[in-house]
Formats: structure tokens, sequence, C-alpha cells
């Protein structure tokens, strides 16, 4: 056991805070819109802290840090395109000002506000299948780090981990986004403390001439250049760029965030000022396996080398702030993801198919009950599912299921009149047709995911000369 | 571009990118908690006011 009683008792009470800070949040709960999109007024700092929290866990860490270990420092193309992209769309509004200014809760909702309430079903089903099965893989992995850095045997790991879920989902469950939003603000200052130190440590303790000489040593040139690296090339960039435009604007938890801004404006400014930590959330973590590279040297697993690594560094009373830093990552993910693919069931699946619309009230009893129902199935899935390669690539995948057909039918629905419903209908079919080729086919992830995107286009293009005359579009435009 | 080009690149690219994320916390943890007591002032205003009619 690597932890210390110095650092249990860091982290028993980072957990106190953040569960009393949760619970605080549902007093403030007056309505479905409190519950989903906190009222609509968040600002611009908390919109940085609460979009940051949600897409930093300690998921992000593994999965970047497996790829510095793998890729070496061609890997912080994958940061740079993340971050690069998400200050573009801050500085432009691409997409997210009139989705924005559309007053949303959920992606589907637009599908029935610009095709049809039938495709928002389709789009809903579509979105909680990519959703959840990405969100599937969070716990194994959250679970192997905190075993190897604290310790703990893997079997007593399960019902640690068991034990955190069923805390976010009792907060989660009462307060909805307001609680969500205020426990993303301390696990991001949190987060936030750990990704630096862990930073600054892994750095110290490997050496940076060091990481360079291991990273040519075991890659050659293609461990700096990824144009030459086997793992990426200009295929791999083109869909990075497609597939970071698409997240950013039609993620379902980012989305989220965008919808709960006071305004456009704001919405636009926290996406700018994001980008920039983005950079870091890909780059950091990246370093931290190289280092785990420089130290460990190959041969290790992947997945594992960077927690390995840590354990090692790690002084007591530090370990317990970093893993209390990394169980707020773990814990703002993961709340923020629950209420998200909940929200779709519940708002795009469920309550449309009904005859008689839900009263607000019911309407919230009924994300509650998704939330129970995803945290049980991605428990399950969590145990069972073996990840088919390396894990950034299987979330690429799992998320384009949805992404590349939202991005493609919300572009095609804001900016293009023809647009129809058998085009957004052909755009949602064909993205995930070309997504589930990685998993039926075996092809790569970057063709799998490339080929999402074009056949999406292709399918809202020919769909919507095809399919007739356009659905009333000027609904949109007079809102 | 070569190897060495691309290391130069690389850590001009992880310098700006780990002191803005250092930056951007440090000003988030000092303004933020303003922003979290507007949302909370909000919310409380909403929860005083009446619903209109035609909702839940």
């Amino acid at each position: 056991m690597n932890f210390t009683v110095l650092d249990w008792s860091i982290v028993v009470l980072y957990l106190g805070l953040s569960m009393a800070a949760g619970l605080y949040g549902q007093r403030y709960i007056s309505g479905v819109a409190d519950f989903l999109v906190a009222g609509r007024g968040i600002g611009l700092f908390l919109g940085i802290s609460t979009l940051a929290a949600t897409e930093i866990g300690t998921i992000t860490f593994m999965y970047y840090a497996e790829l510095g270990y793998k890729t070496g420092f061609a890997s912080f193309i994958n940061g740079l395109i993340a971050g690069g992209v998400m200050i573009m769309i801050g500085r432009t509004g691409f997409v997210i000002k009139r989705l924005r200014e559309l007053e949303l809760m959920t992606i589907p909702e637009y599908f029935e506000r610009r095709y049809s309430r039938r495709l928002r079903v389709l789009t809903g089903v579509l979105v909680a299948t990519g959703g959840i099965l990405n969100m599937g893989v969070f716990l194994k992995i959250e679970g192997t780090f905190l075993a190897i850095i604290s310790g703990i045997p893997l079997e007593h790991l399960k019902a640690v981990m068991t034990g955190i879920l069923l805390l976010e989902l009792a907060y989660t469950v009462l307060g909805g986004m307001v609680s969500v939003v205020i426990t993303d603000f301390i696990q991001f200052v949190a987060l936030s403390a750990g990704a630096l130190i862990v930073t600054a440590l892994s750095i110290h303790a490997a050496g940076w001439q060091k990481m360079h000489d291991a990273v040519f040593n075991t890659m050659g040139t293609g461990g700096f250049d990824p144009i030459m690296a086997p793992q990426y090339g200009w295929e791999f960039i083109a869909f990075q760029i497609l597939f970071w435009m698409a997240i950013n604007t039609c993620w379902q938890t980012t989305a989220m965030r965008t919808f709960s801004t006071r305004d456009s404006a704001v919405s636009q400014r926290v996406f700018m000022w994001t980008g920039f930590i983005y950079l870091g959330r890909g780059m950091l973590p990246m370093l931290w396996g190289i280092a785990a590279l420089a130290m460990l040297g190959p041969g290790h697993d992947s997945l594992n080398a960077m927690p390995i690594m840590l354990g090692r560094i790690l002084p007591s009373g530090l370990r317990g702030i970093v893993v209390a830093g990394m169980l707020a990552a773990t814990m703002s993910v993961n709340s923020s993801y629950l209420l998200g693919w909940s929200s779709i069931i519940a708002q795009d699946i469920v309550n449309p198919l009904r005859r008689q619309a839900l009263s607000s009230r019911a309407q919230v009893a009924l994300n509650r009950i998704a939330n129970v129902f995803v945290s049980l199935f991605v428990m399950f899935w969590g145990l069972w599912y073996t990840l088919p390669g390396p894990a950034y690539f299987y979330l690429n995948i799992t998320a384009t299921i949805f992404v590349g057909g939202s991005f493609v039918a919300i572009v095609g629905g804001l900016y293009w009149k023809r647009a129809n419903v058998a085009g957004g209908y052909a755009a949602m079919l064909g993205g995930a047709a070309g997504a589930f080729a990685f998993f039926f086919l075996k092809w790569p992830a970057s063709r799998a995911g490339f080929g999402a995107f074009a056949l999406a286009f292709a399918g809202l293009v020919a769909g919507s000369f095809l399919g007739g005359r356009s659905h009333d579009a000027r609904r949109l435009q007079n809102l | 571009m070569s190897s060495s080009l691309w290391w130069q690149f690389w850590q001009l690219a992880f310098v700006i990118a780990v002191s803005s994320f250092a930056l951007i916390a440090v000003l988030v943890a000092i303004r933020g908690f303003s922003d979290l007591r507007d949302l909370i002032r909000l919310l409380k205003r909403e929860q005083q006011t009446p619903p209109a009619p035609h909702q839940d």
C-alpha cells in the first residue's frame, strides 16, 4: 500500500467537501431548465471551469499519457488540434453562437426544431448509444489508475469505484446541473493543481533531455514528426480536425455548457479561453507518458506505464493531493456525463414518444431515473468489456457514432437552406455506419472516422436533393 | 520538417500550453467564485418568482 494516513485524510476531506457542495445545489432546482442547464445563468469563469472540468478526467490523463508513451512528442499534435479548433470556434462562434440563441437543452432537440420529431428520436438513440458506450470504459481505466498509484489491490478497487460512482450519482440525481457546476468549480481547481504538480515532478524526475533521447531511441523521427509517425499522418490529422470541430460543437456534455451560459457572447468567450486549457489538457498528460517511457523504458503495458511512474515519484502527502486532484477529475467528468447521456434518454427518446408531454417536474423525475439506469450500465459494461486497442481510438470511434452525423446535419441545418428531413436521416445513418466499420470491419480508427464524416456529408447532400421539399427552415430563423 | 525542428516546435507549444493552463486556472480560481454567487442569486430569484400560467 503506497498511501499513508496523511494521504487518506486529504482524499477523505476532499470527498466530503465535494459531496457537501454537490448536495447544496439541490435546493435550487425548481424545474427542468435548472436541472439540465442551470437556469442558463453561467458566467465566463464558471463556464470555463465547468467546461474544462467536464472534459478533463482521469480517463483523459490515462489515454493521452498512453499516446505519449506510444507515440512520443508526435502525440502533441492531438492536443494542438483539440485546443486550436476550440479557440477558432470561440473566436468565430461557428455553430455554437446559433445553437445558444436557440435556447436548446440537448443536441437532438435541434433536430426536432429543424427537421422532424422522429429524427430527433433517432438522433437521441444514436447519441445515447455512442455516449454511453464511450463512458462505459471510464470506470475500469480510472480504477486501474487509482489502484496502481495508491497501491490498493484490484479486487478492492472495484468496490471503491462503485462507491465513488454512487457518490457522484447522489448529487447528480438530486441537484442536476446546478450541483454539477458547483462541484466542477471545486474540482477544476483541485485537478489543475494536481496536473501541474505531476507535470513539474515528471520533468524533474525524468529530465527533459532524457525524455527527448528516450523518444528518439525508441521511435526515431516518427516520435517527433506527426506526418511520419505510423499512427498518424495526413489522414489522421484531417480526421482529428473534423472530429474536434464536431466534438466541440455537438458533444452533448460540451453543448450543455454552451446552452447553460448567460448568452452567446459569454459562450464564445468560454470556448476561446477553454481552448487554451485544451492545449494543456492534451500535452501535459502526454508528457507524463513520455516521462514514463524515459524512466521505465519501452515494453510496459502502455496504459499503465504513467500511473506506475507516478507511484514511484510521488512523495507521501503530495500523493494524497494528486489523488484528490485525480478523483476530482474523475467525479467532474462522470457526473457531467451521467447528466448528459441520461438527459438524452429522458428528453429526446422517452418524452417525445409520449402522446402528451410530461410536466417540468415529471421531466426532472424521468431524468433522475435515467441517471440511475446509465450508472448501472456503465458499471457492468466497464467490468465486462475489453478495449480492442489504444483507449483514445476506441473513445474517438464511439463518439463518432453520432458526432459525425449530427455535426454534418447541424451545420447543414444552420447554414444550408436546402437541407431537409431525408438529408438529416441519411447524414445520421451514414455517420453511424462509418463508425461501426471500426468494430465490425476492423478498419483503422482514422479511416473509419473519416469515412463516417464523408458518408454523413454525402448522405446529407444526396438526401436533401432527392428527398423533396425542405422542412420549413424559417421556424429557426424567426426565433 | 526535420525532427530537430519538430522538437523545437513542440517545446515552444508545450511552454505555451502549460503557462496558459496555469494562468487560466489561477484566474478561474479567483474569479469563478463571484460567478457562482451570481448564479445562486439568479436561481434564488427564479424560485421566488411565481411561474407563468402556461408553464408547468
